[in-house]
């Protein structure tokens, strides 16, 4: 019997942002600009939708607020951080995991089919 | 001018950021005006303008303020259900636990009862019928009052006890014992003839002449 936790298919908002903040912690402004950098400026989020999202993602625990802080590398306003915890690392990796399931299949059955695969 | 027409953007997009719900605006109103801020100041160092991008994010924040109306509005949906829902089972139980608290000692009878619910009412319950006592059938008969009904007198009390069960058919014969009697409750056993069967009852003296109420009746197991 397995004890692990299942997640859902993640929203594509979701996703980005979780990856996002996969490596560090970080602000408002700073989510939106990696999910830009991420997805080659394919997703693009205003303060609504990025703070709806994380109104939502605070609820079921995928993140938790850090303390307010200073960005060096932006003025001197103390900003509220977002960070990711552990069930919010835990849904990104079963989010990965389920891609990485499906970009194998779809290597076997384009394999199958004789179309070119890249990547492969 | 360009920093005008920014703090006017400003200006419009704080004035939005009222459209959200309450417990919204205070935990995201501050960083979310702080990132139009952000945004703005990012296009305008580009040397571009920034009417577009204010126009979008008005949009957005409208659609975004609805959209959280719709889910608190949801929430509390949810809230009052499960309030009504906590609330009816309560309700539930104590009924439940009433009824079950009732149902050994007597039936509290509301006009109308008929032999399957007095029956149903009895069922678990083991009383023995109640003895004649000639003394208690005195009193009740001190206090009783009749009527005469074509040249034939009839008493209240008995009256009363005789249409204790709604639906024994009219003309059945029965005898009524009188056990006891005791600030004006009168207790005794009603036999019916037939299989319209035996019962133990409670009938109280109400203050108003010739009114007698029938209170509690249960089937009662002759010894």
């Amino acid at each position: 019997m397995s004890t692990s936790k299942t997640y859902t298919p993640l929203t594509p908002a979701v996703l980005y942002i979780l990856m996002a903040l996969s490596d560090s912690e970080k602000h408002g402004y700073a989510i939106k600009k990696q999910v830009e950098a991420d997805s080659e400026n394919k997703v693009s989020m205003g303060p609504g939708t990025l703070y709806g999202s994380l109104k939502r993602m605070l609820e079921s625990g995928l993140v938790a607020e850090s303390d307010k802080k200073i960005d060096p590398d932006m003025d001197d306003q103390r900003r509220i951080y977002y960070k990711l915890t552990g069930a919010g690392k835990q849904a990104l990796e079963a989010e990965l995991e389920r891609y990485r399931r499906v970009v194998s299949l779809t290597k076997r059955h384009a394999a199958s089919a004789g179309l070119a695969v890249y990547g492969a | 001018m360009a920093r005008s027409t920014t703090a006017r953007q400003e200006a419009t997009y704080a004035k939005l950021l009222q459209l959200y719900p309450t417990s919204y605006r205070r935990q995201f109103a501050e960083p979310m005006q702080q990132m139009f801020v952000d945004l703005c100041h990012e296009r305008t160092q580009n040397g571009l303008d920034t009417r577009g991008l204010a126009y979008r994010l008005y949009a957005e924040t409208l659609m975004g303020a609805l959209t959280q109306h719709l889910q608190e509005t949801r929430m509390n949906l949810k809230t009052t259900q499960a309030k009504v829902t906590i609330g009816v089972g309560l309700i539930g139980i104590i009924a439940a636990i009433a009824i079950l608290s009732n149902r050994p000692t007597a039936q509290l009878l509301h006009p109308g009862l008929g032999l399957k619910q007095v029956r149903q009412l009895s069922k678990g319950t083991k009383s023995a019928c109640l003895a004649d006592s000639s003394a208690a059938a005195n009193a009740v008969k001190h206090d009783d009052t009749f009527q005469v009904y074509k040249g034939t007198k009839f008493s209240n009390f008995e009256s009363a006890a005789g249409i204790a069960i709604t639906d024994v058919p009219a003309g059945t014969n029965y005898h009524l014992a009188i056990n006891s009697y005791a600030n004006k409750t009168v207790t005794g056993t009603l036999a019916y003839e037939k299989d319209y069967g035996t019962y133990n009852y409670t009938i109280k003296k109400l203050p108003a002449a010739g009114q007698w109420q029938l209170m509690s009746i249960v089937a009662c197991q002759k010894s």
